[in-house]
């Protein structure tokens, strides 16, 4: 029977603490304790984030309140990056290690980071339409957002195509290496591209100058989104587990 | 709030910012309820003392 | 015999084995080319013939046309070793693999990337384009259909066999080479409007570099996991 987990020996009191946590069947009980705390940490969080965007923060002088938008585009779109380097991250440590757990997580973090990928876009042309008037405007950070959701439904579609696991594991985890280092040079490039063609300063970057209240409301959604991405990885690499057959069976 | 509720309504900006936000709770329930169903589907796809 | 010679033997052992059975099978080449060819013909019967219009866009016209191109092509990169089993001589071979990718790589772009920049000053003559300015967009494609290739070929092995790999590859490759597109069409784009195109094609030497240095790497990393 082959060892189909991590290579540390279970029980070894050499292996340091979080290693031992490569385990499934370490890993699995401690996943089903936080996920509940993270969830409740996100709703929690979004509540207080959203009472400070809504009622706290002011009325913006130029955009009026349609600049509440920024609330949850903002936190999408940063959350929609670190999750894609969160990813590179487990990726590599699959490659290096040989963990499956690792990719598995990388696996579980995917479609949430396409989530927030698309809420990015989606909320970018809510915000974009009566603001200058079109529903989608060529500015870096939304380019770089849809090339972004690309590379992540691409990550998703290499898992879905390939049949065995842990070839399918593997090759994702070097894809999400492959992107997270292109990452950069599309947002660098996507940059560049937009200030040669663009002479009207179009762009959602040009934000309202942040009064506090509004960068506090920012970061306590960002906070948010952080707590959730976390809580639904570790549901859903619970279910990833059971789906790969890694855990010891239950007893009927 | 009838009055809010009027002017998300009535079309103008307040209207956008209504959408974004809930197409923002309906992607997170789309997700969370996709995630639910998959692990109804894998608790009840794994056979009793199965191993790899 | 030295390391250096002996690397460069099986470079060139590659390479000449691979131009040769291109040319054994140069009705695939040749489709290759003709793909690239009927996209870009298409595109002015898409958009009308209006002679300036076309000429302002022609440069990124013909960049995505042989971004498709080469796509379609990196396809048959890996396909021959993974279909008749020598894909497990390749890995176990002394020299590093990925030195051989390269060699594979440097063989598939003879093949398609430069027969396709052979081409285009000829066919940017149906977009109106002078030729001062579609030899410069053939130097831009010079320095970028390497890049494409390279890139391709990770994509190729990351898709090795896998159903649906084309269309897959092209999922997986199209955004990481959009960089590319946005240098190598800018440098098009800058030299026929009399601008220089030094940074442009500066910026895609520096793609190059990155590309020659990482993607053999990712590539042969790909191969063993395809392999495994």
């Amino acid at each position: 029977m082959e060892r189909t987990w991590s290579t540390q020996r279970e029980g070894d009191g050499r292996v340091p603490g979080w290693l031992a946590y490569a385990s499934p069947a370490r890993f699995d009980p401690l996943a089903a304790r936080l996920a509940p705390w993270f969830l409740g940490a996100a709703a929690v969080l979004a509540c207080a984030g959203l009472y400070v965007g809504f009622v706290l923060a002011p009325t913006d002088a130029q955009q009026g309140e349609v600049y509440r938008i920024i609330f949850i585009h903002v936190p999408a779109a940063w959350m929609s990056m670190f999750i894609y380097l969160l990813m590179a991250m487990y990726g590599a440590l699959a490659l290096v290690l040989h963990t499956r757990l690792s990719s598995m997580m990388a696996s579980a973090l995917a479609p949430t980071g396409a989530l927030f990928t698309v809420l990015a876009l989606v909320t970018g042309a809510l915000w974009g339409e009566p603001t200058w008037g079109t529903w989608w405007v060529w500015d870096a950070r939304l380019t770089s957002e849809l090339l972004l959701l690309f590379l992540y439904l691409g990550f998703m579609a290499l898992e879905a195509a390939i049949d065995d696991p842990r070839r399918a594991e593997r090759a994702c985890a070097l894809l999400a290496l492959v992107g997270a280092i292109n990452v950069p040079v599309i947002y660098f490039s996507v940059r560049w591209w937009n200030t040669l063609h663009q002479g009207a300063s179009v762009s959602l970057t040009a934000a309202p100058s942040m009064a506090s209240v509004m960068l506090a409301g920012m970061l306590l959604m960002a906070l948010a989104c952080w707590m959730y991405t976390i809580g639904v990885a570790l549901v859903r690499v619970r279910v990833i587990l059971r789906e790969r057959g890694m855990l010891p069976g239950r007893r009927a | 709030m009838t009055d809010l509720l009027q002017r998300i309504l009535s079309g103008g900006h307040e209207s956008f910012v209504a959408a974004a936000y809930a197409v923002s709770f309906a992607l997170v329930a789309l997700e969370l309820t996709l995630l639910w169903r998959r692990a109804r589907r894998a608790a009840e796809a794994a056979p009793p003392g199965h191993r790899p | 015999m030295t390391l250096a010679r002996e690397l460069q033997q099986s470079f060139a052992a590659i390479v000449r084995q691979d131009v040769l059975r291109a040319w054994r099978r140069r009705g695939q080449v040749l489709a290759g080319l003709l793909f690239f060819v009927i996209a870009c013909s298409l595109y002015p019967l898409a958009i009308g013939p209006d002679v300036q219009q076309l000429r302002s866009l022609a440069p990124g016209m013909l960049w995505v046309a042989a971004l498709l191109a080469s796509m379609l092509s990196v396809t048959r990169l890996f396909a021959r070793e993974f279909a008749d089993g020598s894909l497990d001589q390749l890995l176990l071979s002394p020299h590093p693999l990925a030195w051989l990718v390269l060699a594979k790589v440097c063989a598939h772009w003879l093949t398609s990337g430069l027969p396709l920049l052979v081409l285009t000053p000829l066919l940017a003559q149906q977009y109106g384009l002078p030729l001062a300015s579609s030899m410069a967009l053939a130097a831009s494609l010079l320095i970028g259909t390497p890049v494409l290739s390279l890139v391709g070929a990770v994509g190729a092995a990351l898709t090795l066999g896998v159903r649906g790999g084309a269309v897959l590859l092209c999922i997986l490759v199209l955004p990481l080479c959009a960089p590319v597109l946005v240098f190598g069409a800018a440098a098009g784009a800058a030299a026929d409007a009399g601008q220089g195109m030094a940074a442009e094609l500066s910026l895609l030497g520096a793609c190059l570099a990155l590309s020659l240095l990482l993607c053999p790497l990712a590539t042969a990393a790909g191969l063993r996991i395809a392999a495994e």
